[in-house]
């Protein structure tokens, strides 16, 4: 029987597999090196490891992080624009932002197509859909010879407010289907169909410069799959928005599962396993070598943003989780400036030459650094013991690099850095909450990645929220998530009416249009109707302001806009605390939009039945350094032998081959039924 | 009224000390952060509530946080220069009329006389006292352009203005908000004399917000530090910072030096000289001195600037020399001495124009301090070495949208090329340096404003050229949809921004009515009042920044590279670059150098001297002589900013 759904996330160092049997709840775990440049032989492998087999799957659920990757590494193919004539330099000229007033010296990334490449074309739409000059045929026909002569593998097709008035970019696409075969085309009015010309560009191209890659990878994976590991079902592919498509559907729009992996994390798994332990609001909190992710969830649903950078000048504007990445992680280096301030990072030492400990060459003092003299990281037991390091060299590089400028020792060094590094975090988390008018208070915060835990309690206290959730797998978050998300797809259609001009029946049959269209798709994916959740939502905003909200259409046919508009006003009273008293000026539908999710099996956490004792948890303790005590004697547990149920008072550290979990003085903990570790941190 | 005397600000003490750290490093470390965070979060709300297009999505907008005694601590990272270099001077004037012991919680001043605020009219400045436990601790301040503020034109822009009465209504220090609430009855005297009063009161709302949440944030930080520690902190951030500046000064060699810079013209008397900006600046140990008493008489017509405008365009163009000393606060402002002259016009009083001060007066100064600070820094930082750069256009248009069925003003800046750098090409597609403002998409303003877009692209062959070119201007290009009232409130169509080392002007600007017709109309950077008929074209471009090093000294790949993005003609590669390209195939972008007939024109070119002057493509005849120790690359760029940027910069 076809008992087992799988995940698998394709990191740039492991490939992580997990498959969850929906009857028993049964789990089983592979984590392999990923394989580059083909990555389905590292699938393959940690498959094998799980010992998962096709046959027996029902589901198999996919991280694409390769559109990921094709944009930040520059690796697309080489793409072209083709777009109205005039407006040539809106891709390169952006909003034309600058970092700060002062860095003369900086400069945005090159933008992904040349100018060389911009190709236009006679034609014209007006901002109400009107057609201002008809659409120049001999043009596009001139712009594919030039497109063939120069190797051009995928074109974008962006024309001037096009979302009014599709037909131009349609007709477009059929000349250059004709005179192009095999070249891959993407026309804004299928990827982003809104206002904003250099967005809706920006999106529209970053679709195009992946859409041959993600073709062929999603193909080879088809094909692995099935030759391979003989599974011939459903593959599923997650989204930026914490959901999940049909592989029909990211080919067709790769754009749609940019930063997937940790989305899926943050929503999946964090969010998930948050509920479970009973918080239904949870700060997701990610950090690895590099880079550390915050997405927020609110009552259950993730924060949501419509601008998403990939790069500083490459937005992706596509509805996705607003998942804020700050540069601090494990290898971000502490350095003391010239007015005698200690600052963390930006710079990162990476994974070559790394931390000072790795003994690679790196002399720099890192965050792992600190970790390992404040005695938090066992340094016998890094990777579960998978990797040897030095912390005689770790206390070198914070003595020589930070303490002799103070006249510090190595500890004490290594105490202030960790401090600069977690107010850092904490300001950063600290930012996107209460500028989205929500008190930080009352959030859990779940950490996960090699190195959340080690800052997650300091963090909580700092903020003034009380509760740490540690579930069981934070080295599997994206992989887990995968497993606990739907099917999700996102429509949209443009009005741009003021409320005293609405037609409601266009109004309505622009609506049914949605519905219809989402309908459509999500019984393409195999789901059945009782399994289709559709939401009706409309971006309003008053007349001239110039950002809008998203707020829920009522059931039935729209006949006015009252209920909307009070819907409207109380979300910019929840997120700025202020308004304009109602009807003031009028209210404008800027364009309706249908979330259309379709609900399939997910397995839940299996609940846990481990008795022993903590005594049988115990590891040798150590002397480790905490915020408030300095170095004390420490209770060291290993996770997987904590008992269900089982409580103790910090300090401790639980130490599993992942991560390590730094509990500090003053908390409570509890192992829930589900292997949760719940930490209670007192003010 | 300021009086006759020449005022100088800054240095308040002959020689300063090193002061060290009086706090916990960490808690320091914290407050830092948090005060510039709380200004980004008050900017960023402002973004997405206000109304404006030019505020919502163009950033003309700016928060700050100020000790009672009127000391800048932080602003926001992406706030205008023009705006919180004259918090300072602002909050002192401030208390000339509201004295701080009348100050209540829940308080709010506004005020938008251009002599108190330090710019224009439009800048309306909102403070709050932030009171903790009864304590006075500091002022929120927030500023936002309000894109109409009443006057005959509509957008209040008036070059034709010989005064104030001539521009918008003049609002002295009010107490706006008491208890919180709008006094409805003083804004409606305000807003009967402005127009889209409606909007503005969108615009205000968001303002007063911005301010509630830097008093609240702040608030927060007294109730978790108590508030001792934050008012040392306010004095801890001015000393880092001062230290920073010192170990910049010490490793600096003590000189003179001196430029000056042109606007076109005084529009209101015709046939005069251009007017001119002159500055020497003075650094003996720690000590710097910019003596601005040099500069012309203020001029009849709408250019000059109060006082704070000059401060504001000094400390921009000190801060862009000492970048990594962000934010400005007055850790830097104490040590800056500007000298100004009341009556001159870089320090215009009461009752002279301002609208036009920052294309005129803010940009003149702003770059007359950057060529001095690139003298100074020569030696020592040639990276900080930088040319001219794209100044300030402001194009109002106001209109009835009949497809709307409401009244409008289009308040639309100019995009450009910015300078070169010694180390690379000047950035395209660019503000001025003073905003740090965003394009307004072309797709929202034909949605609000009777226009119809029909160009937004570079102007080829428009920049400086140079060894490092500098940055290509925009033109924008677009139909008339409905009658309408334009004002072009601009400089440089004359005066182009200065090359140096033998690096060529960039470009200047124009906006010409119906061109290549019969009707062809050359408006240039200075029209009133112009009457736009249904079915008018405008055609509007900006300068191009400077560039630095003899553009025969170019590397002839860059020339290839620049000709085939159609940056550049191929007649200019010839001409000013002596790089002859061969066309093989445009349509495969098949170019090639031909590297034969490169060496024997640029041969033929070496005596060939460019024209000498002051106007695009010319070699600046004091520019040239300022020159960087060595060419570096960009990875010898140091040191950067060290402040937390918000998440995802």
């Amino acid at each position: 029987m076809q008992h087992w759904v799988v995940g698998t996330d394709v990191g740039g160092t492991f490939t992580d597999i997990i498959g969850m049997n929906i009857e028993t709840g049964e789990q089983r775990l592979g984590k392999v090196p990923t394989t580059p440049p083909t990555y389905f032989d590292g699938i393959i492998n940690g498959l094998k490891k799980a010992n998962l087999s096709g046959e027996e799957t029902q589901s198999f659920r996919h991280g694409a992080t390769v559109s990921t990757n094709a944009v930040e590494e520059r690796k697309g193919v080489k793409t072209a624009l083709i777009t109205t004539e005039g407006f040539r330099d809106v891709l390169g000229g952006g909003r034309a932002e600058r970092i700060s007033a002062f860095e003369l010296d900086w400069d945005p990334p090159d933008i992904i197509i040349p100018r060389r490449d911009v190709l236009t074309v006679r034609e014209r739409v007006g901002p109400w859909g009107d057609v201002i000059i008809p659409l120049n045929e001999d043009d596009v026909r001139l712009a594919a010879r030039k497109i063939r002569k120069r190797g051009i593998e995928s074109v974008a097709v962006v024309y001037m407010d096009s979302f009014m008035h599709p037909e131009h970019e349609m007709r477009t696409r059929e000349i250059l289907q004709e005179e192009l075969p095999g070249v891959d085309i993407t026309i804004s009015y299928d990827v982003r169909p809104e206002m904003l010309e250099f967005e809706r560009t920006s999106t529209t191209v970053l679709n195009a410069y992946v859409a041959p890659i993600m073709r062929k990878y999603m193909a080879g994976l088809m094909q692995t799959a099935k030759t391979q590991w003989n599974y011939s079902g459903p593959i599923l592919i997650t989204t930026g928005t914490g959901g999940v498509i049909g592989i029909d559907e990211a080919i067709k729009l790769p754009a749609v599962t940019f930063h997937s992996s940790p989305v899926s994390g943050a929503v999946g798994f964090a969010g998930y396993c948050g509920a479970m332990a009973g918080y239904e609001n949870v700060i997701a909190f990610e950090t690895g070598g590099t880079t550390n992710n915050v997405s927020m969830i609110y009552k259950g649903t993730p924060a949501m943003t419509r601008e998403w950078k990939i790069l500083w000048n490459v937005p992706c504007c596509l509805p996705s989780v607003d998942t804020i990445y700050m540069g601090a992680g494990g290898g971000s280096v502490g350095w003391v400036d010239k007015g005698g301030i200690l600052n963390v990072g930006p710079h990162s030492q990476g994974a070559v030459p790394g931390p000072a400990c790795y003994g690679q060459g790196g002399e720099e003092a890192t965050n792992t650094d600190t970790q390992i003299v404040l005695g938090r990281i066992n340094p016998d037991y890094f990777l579960g013991g998978d990797m040897t390091v030095y912390p005689e060299l770790s206390r070198k590089a914070l003595k020589e690099k930070i303490g002799d400028k103070y006249g510090w020792t190595a500890e004490e060094a290594a105490a202030n850095m960790y401090m600069v590094a977690m107010t850092n975090l904490m300001l950063g988390i600290r930012l996107q909450t209460v500028s989205r008018g929500w008190d930080p208070r009352d959030f859990a915060i779940v950490p996960y990645g090699g190195g959340g835990a080690l800052y997650a309690c300091d963090i909580a206290r700092e903020v003034g929220l009380s509760t740490v959730i540690v579930p069981p797998l934070p080295g599997y978050a994206s992989a887990f998530g995968a497993l606990r998300v739907d099917v999700r797809h996102e429509f949209v259609q443009p009005i741009f009416t003021l409320e005293s001009q609405l037609d409601y029946d266009k109004l309505n049959k622009a609506m049914d249009d949605l519905i219809k269209k989402a309908i459509d798709t999500l019984a393409k994916e195999g789901i059945e109707p009782k399994n289709m959740v559709l939401q009706r939502l409309a971006d309003v905003k008053y007349w001239s302001q110039a950002n809008h909200f998203t707020v829920e259409v009522p059931p039935g046919k729209i006949e006015n806009l009252e209920i909307i508009t009070e819907r409207f006003i109380t979300a910019m009273r929840a997120k700025y605390g202020y308004v304009l008293p109602p009807g003031y000026v009028e209210t404008e539908v800027v364009n309706l939009r249908v979330v259309a999710t379709g609900i399939i099996p997910k397995p839940d956490l299996p609940k846990i039945t481990r008795g022993g004792s903590l005594k049988e948890a115990a590891k040798q303790p150590r002397k480790v350094w905490f915020r408030d005590s300095g170095f004390v004697d420490t209770a060291i547990y290993q996770r997987e032998f904590l008992p269900i149920g089982g409580t103790f008072e910090g300090p401790a550290i639980v130490e599993q081959p992942d991560t390590t979990i730094v509990i500090p003085p003053r908390t409570h903990s509890k192992i829930d039924q589900y292997g949760n570790i719940i930490i209670k941190v007192e003010k | 009224m300021a009086d006759k005397e020449e005022i100088k600000v800054g240095v308040k003490e002959e020689l300063r000390e090193i002061k060290e750290l009086k706090m916990d490093l960490i808690t320091f470390e914290v407050l830092r952060n948090a005060f510039v965070s709380a200004c980004y979060e008050g900017s960023t709300s402002i973004e997405q509530f206000a109304y404006h297009p030019v505020v919502g999505m163009g950033r003309d907008r700016s928060n700050g946080i100020l000790t009672v005694d009127g000391g800048l601590v932080a602003h926001g990272h992406t706030d205008a220069a023009a705006h919180y270099g004259s918090f300072e001077d602002s909050l002192l004037n401030l208390f000339k009329h509201i004295p701080k012991e009348r100050m209540k919680p829940g308080d709010a001043y506004m005020f938008s006389d251009p002599y108190e605020v330090g710019s224009h009219v439009n800048d309306t400045h909102l403070f709050k006292p932030i009171f903790y436990n009864g304590e006075l601790i500091a002022f929120a301040c927030t500023v936002v352009h309000w894109p109409d503020m009443g006057g005959p034109l509509p957008g209040t822009f008036n070059p034709e203005a010989t005064s104030c009465y001539a521009e918008g209504v003049r609002i002295p220090p009010i107490t706006l908000f008491k208890n919180n609430q709008l006094d409805e009855e003083l804004f409606g005297l305000w807003a009967a004399n402005i127009r889209q009063a409606v909007e503005r009161r969108g615009d205000l709302t968001s303002q007063f917000g911005s301010a509630s949440l830097l008093e609240k944030r702040v608030q927060d930080m007294c109730a978790k530090y108590g508030p001792e520690t934050v008012k040392l902190a306010f004095e801890e951030q001015f000393n880092y910072i001062e230290r920073l500046l010192y170990k910049e000064l010490d490793e600096i060699e003590d000189g003179e030096w001196e430029f000056d810079d042109y606007g076109d013209q005084d529009v209101m008397a015709p046939g005069k000289p251009p007017i001119r900006v002159h500055c020497k600046l003075t650094k003996k140990g720690r000590h710097l001195t910019f003596d601005w008493t040099g500069s012309d008489p203020a001029p009849i017509g709408s250019w000059g600037g109060p006082r704070g405008t000059c401060l504001s365009a000094n400390y921009l163009g000190f801060m862009i020399g000492f970048p990594h000393l962000f934010p400005l606060n007055r850790g830097i402002t104490r040590n800056v001495e500007i000298i100004t002259k009341p009556g001159t016009a870089v320090h215009v009083v009461y009752p002279s124009a301002t609208t036009g001060y920052c294309s005129g007066a803010f940009d003149k100064v702003e770059s007359v301090t950057i060529a001095l600070m690139s003298q100074m820094l020569a030696e020592s930082a040639p990276w900080r070495v930088y040319p001219g750069s794209v100044s300030l256009t402001n194009l109002c248009i106001g209109a009835y949208n009949p497809r709307t069925r409401k009244g409008t003003v289009q308040y639309t800046f100019s995009v450009g090329g910015e300078n070169a750098r010694t180390f690379k090409d000047g950035k395209d597609f660019i503000f001025m340096r003073f905003a740090n403002a965003k394009t307004i998409p072309q797709e929202l303003e034909e949605r609000w404003f009777p226009i119809l877009y029909t160009r937004y692209e570079a102007v080829n062959d428009w920049c400086g050229h140079g060894k490092f070119r500098g940055g290509f201007p925009v033109v924008r290009e677009l139909d008339v949809l409905a009658e309408s009232l334009m004002t072009i409130h601009g400089d440089r169509e004359v005066y182009a921004p200065y090359g140096i080392a033998g690096g060529l002007n960039g470009g200047t600007g124009k906006l010409i009515v119906n061109p290549g017709t019969t009707e062809e109309n050359n408006v240039g950077m200075y029209a009133t009042g112009i009457k736009l008929k249904v079915g008018d074209h405008i055609w509007f471009s900006q300068s191009g920044g400077g560039g630095i090093g003899d553009p025969r000294e170019r590397d002839p790949e860059l020339v290839l590279k620049d000709v085939m993005d159609g940056w550049l003609s191929n007649e200019a590669a010839r001409k000013f670059y002596g790089v002859v390209i061969d066309i093989v195939d445009e349509e495969a972008l098949d170019y090639r150098i031909d590297w034969k007939a490169t060496e024997k024109l640029r041969a033929e070119m070496k005596d060939m001297q460019f024209p000498e002057g002051r106007g695009a493509h010319q070699v600046h005849p004091v520019g040239k002589n300022i020159k960087p120790s060595w060419y570096p690359t960009p990875e010898q760029v140091q040191p950067h900013i060290t402040v937390s940027r918000p998440p995802g910069w």
